[in-house]
């Protein structure tokens, strides 16, 4: 049927999913969709809101106010978050273990948890990480607990990802080698939620980004849409335009500096830029953006005559 | 699993709390004779000593002796700390080790986590009556002292009921207080304060209305004549156990109901 | 068969380097007709890229005629014979786009502007066309 397919499409899906901390507004009114079997990347400064929105996907913490449901499960619902988190496999930024147990006794402990539990990528990443079944984690180094920790994640033959931080504090190499964890999972079909710091890890592997700014979103997009239709558009006027007769669908923020107009576009860059030819510009350049480009541009508080357009 | 890994986490303090308690019997019955003979020669060579009434009776009478100073006094007290001891754990402690979100992501409800964690507990504390009562069996054997087996069951289901009360507050309290350490010093802090204040009723005065529900130590003293085994205060040990009940019960609504 | 990791923050998308490199291997002969390619899983591991891109990647160039997908097989160099047309004549046209290049490039640095400035306008007027350009055959 068709509304249930689409139903079923998403991974997870907020809806103004809010949480205060006494007063504090850490999320608000946060609504979100990951579709299925995508890699998404969940980008924002610290304290953002992102490990506040990620505790309350995960049944960690409750929801002040709005609903959501990650893989179809609700998760304000305790019995259904249990359900949800058989099939999903979480990495805190931490990746701290139980000091008391060693590496065997960690995976022996986990794999009990997940039907799902794949046994041949336990074997293939403890053989290539060369992990002592019989160490106490406590005794590992800060390398080796992490790759543990991405062990007992990815051998779960999860639906779902979500890590937080993954790469934070990672050598290169180590970090390349989860992302190529997170890709080989992809490919298996699982969708992955990561948040991360690294912009061009996320431009390497994401199919979308979420950007969450003070606890709210202000950019939900694909990484396609950026490299296909985000552009900044720059000009050279006589006269400075009036803001208003650059309000387009499209525009995200017009900047004035001195002669030259920088406009910054979510879509429609052509038009745009012939709307700026015909009012006497002179030099129009469309250019492309990175992601880290149009990152640090939505997160801009002070700015030029903002037409606030997202 | 969740039992197992409550046993790795617990393991090395249980073994400590065996260790300490097969000491302490061990000593008070392995050493009476030597107690004996110390005070014998005081009695002597030291008529001015203040000889309190326990004092004359642990003298003749070895139950008397072991009550006193095992179920009664310095061993209790040493069984209230192990008991508290092995009630530390829980979320809130995980969240300090930053292990929380590895636990929690885990598909366990809060309410399993909770109760293995306090049946691991529980079934630790019993074992570890189970060894008193053999080291004092035992050590009473090999000294030769006739020792009816009754009164250590007795006393130390009575001390067990008893722990249970303070294992149950220390597995609600650090579901409370954040940090590692600071729960078990609040709990012990409190404890001791309790036997501070229930020290005169433990020596034999009489319980003024208001000690009643705090009445624990002396409860756990048990009577000082246990001819059989219904010679024990029902009642009271009844109401310790709904106490450790409620205790339990608020620890699992704090662990089921908090943010982390 | 060696392709490079597409970078990320060169202003052009992943999928469209990636799709540049597996023309260009089959233009140069690294890739001929009939040639097997890594499955859409291994690509993208050892890419670390993202698997859908590949998969875009190969669908896309299926449709031009480049490849074959062959279900639960892999992908493969189209070994129909439109194709050695196809490669033939991309390659000539290849061969004057080079020279057209050259051209422009020595025109412009004779007029004294810089590298790095022809770079942006090539970018510039790049990033205008996009969506107008027409598919090659």
């Amino acid at each position: 049927m068709e509304i249930s397919s689409v139903k079923q499409a998403y991974a997870i899906e907020t809806e103004a999913l809010t949480k205060y901390y006494g007063d504090f507004e850490a999320v608000r009114g946060l609504s979100m969709r990951v579709p299925k079997g995508t890699i998404t990347g969940f980008l924002g400064q610290n304290g953002a809101g992102k490990s506040s929105t990620i505790r309350m996907l995960l049944g960690m913490s409750r929801p002040t106010r709005g609903n959501g449901r990650v893989l179809d499960f609700d998760i304000a619902d305790e019995k259904q978050s249990i359900e949800m988190r058989k099939r999903v496999a979480y990495v805190a930024e931490d990746k701290r273990l139980y000091d008391y147990m060693t590496v065997g006794q960690m995976i022996d402990f986990t794999k009990v948890f997940y039907p799902g539990w794949r046994t041949e990528i336990e074997q293939k990443l403890l053989d290539e990480f060369r992990l002592p079944l019989d160490r106490p984690t406590k005794k590992l180094s800060k390398g080796m607990r992490t790759q543990l920790a991405l062990l007992l994640a990815f051998a779960r033959g999860a639906e779902l990802l979500v890590l937080d931080e993954p790469t934070e504090g990672l050598d290169p190499v180590m970090a390349e080698k989860l992302l190529e964890l997170v890709v080989g999972a992809a490919a298996d079909g699982a969708t992955v939620f990561f948040s991360s710091h690294q912009i061009s890890e996320v431009e390497q592997i994401a199919d979308r980004i979420l950007l969450i700014d003070r606890g709210q979103l202000v950019l939900d997009t694909t990484l396609e849409s950026i490299a296909t239709d985000f552009r900044r558009i720059r000009g050279v006027y006589d006269t400075a335009p009036k803001p208003a007769t650059l309000a387009l669908d499209g525009v995200q923020r017009v900047t004035v500096d001195g002669r030259t107009v920088s406009v910054i576009v979510t879509r429609n860059s052509i038009s745009i830029a012939e709307r700026m030819r015909a009012q006497s510009a002179s030099a129009v350049e469309v250019l492309p953006m990175t992601l880290k480009e149009i990152v640090l541009e939505s997160l801009r508080r002070e700015g030029g005559s903002g037409t606030g357009e997202a | 699993m969740l039992y197992y890994k409550a046993w790795l986490e617990t393991r090395t303090r249980f073994y400590t709390a065996v260790v300490v308690t097969i000491a302490v019997c061990a000593f008070f019955t392995l050493a009476h004779t030597w107690i004996e003979n110390n005070w014998q020669r005081d009695l002597i060579e030291h008529p001015e000593y203040d000889n309190p009434a326990w004092f004359l009776r642990a003298m003749r009478d070895y139950p008397f002796y072991l009550y006193h100073f095992v179920y009664a006094d310095f061993f209790q007290k040493i069984w209230v700390f192990l008991a508290v001891l092995l009630g530390v754990g829980g979320l809130t402690r995980e969240a300090a080790h930053g292990t929380a979100g590895f636990t929690l992501s885990l598909p366990v409800s809060r309410s399993r986590l909770f109760a293995t964690r306090a049946l691991v507990a529980v079934g630790e504390l019993f074992a570890l009556a189970v060894i008193a009562l053999i080291a004092i069996v035992l050590g009473s054997m090999v000294m030769h002292l006739p020792y009816p087996i009754y009164h250590g069951v007795t006393h130390l289901t009575i001390l067990f009921a008893g722990g249970l009360v303070f294992l149950a507050a220390s597995l609600c309290l650090t579901e409370f207080v954040e940090g590692e350490n600071t729960p078990v010093v609040i709990t012990l802090g409190g404890v001791g304060l309790l036997y501070f204040v229930m020290q005169p009723y433990v020596d034999g005065a009489p319980l003024d209305w208001f000690a009643v529900p705090f009445a624990v130590p002396k409860l756990m003293a048990g009577p000082a004549d246990i001819t059989g085994v219904g010679n024990v205060a029902w009642l009271a040990m009844f109401a310790s156990l709904a106490a450790a009940g409620l205790l339990t019960a608020v620890g699992v609504v704090r662990t089921r109901r908090s943010d982390y | 068969m060696q392709l490079l990791k597409p970078n990320p923050a060169s202003g052009v998308p992943i999928y469209l380097q990636l799709k540049e490199q597996i023309r260009h291997a089959c233009e140069t002969g690294a890739l001929r007709p009939g040639d097997s390619l890594p499955g859409i899983r291994a690509l993208a591991e050892s890419m670390v890229i993202n698997p859908n891109t590949v998969a875009r990647v190969y669908r896309e160039l299926e449709q031009e005629g480049l490849l074959e997908l062959r279900h639960g097989v892999g992908a493969f160099v189209a070994t129909r014979p439109g194709t050695s047309r196809w490669t033939a004549a991309r390659s000539g046209q290849m061969k004057a786009a080079q020279k057209a290049a050259k051209t422009f490039v020595q025109e412009l640095k004779r007029r004294g502007i810089g590298s790095d400035e022809i770079r942006r306008l090539v970018e510039a007027e790049l990033a205008t066309h996009d969506g107008r350009v027409p598919l090659v055959g």
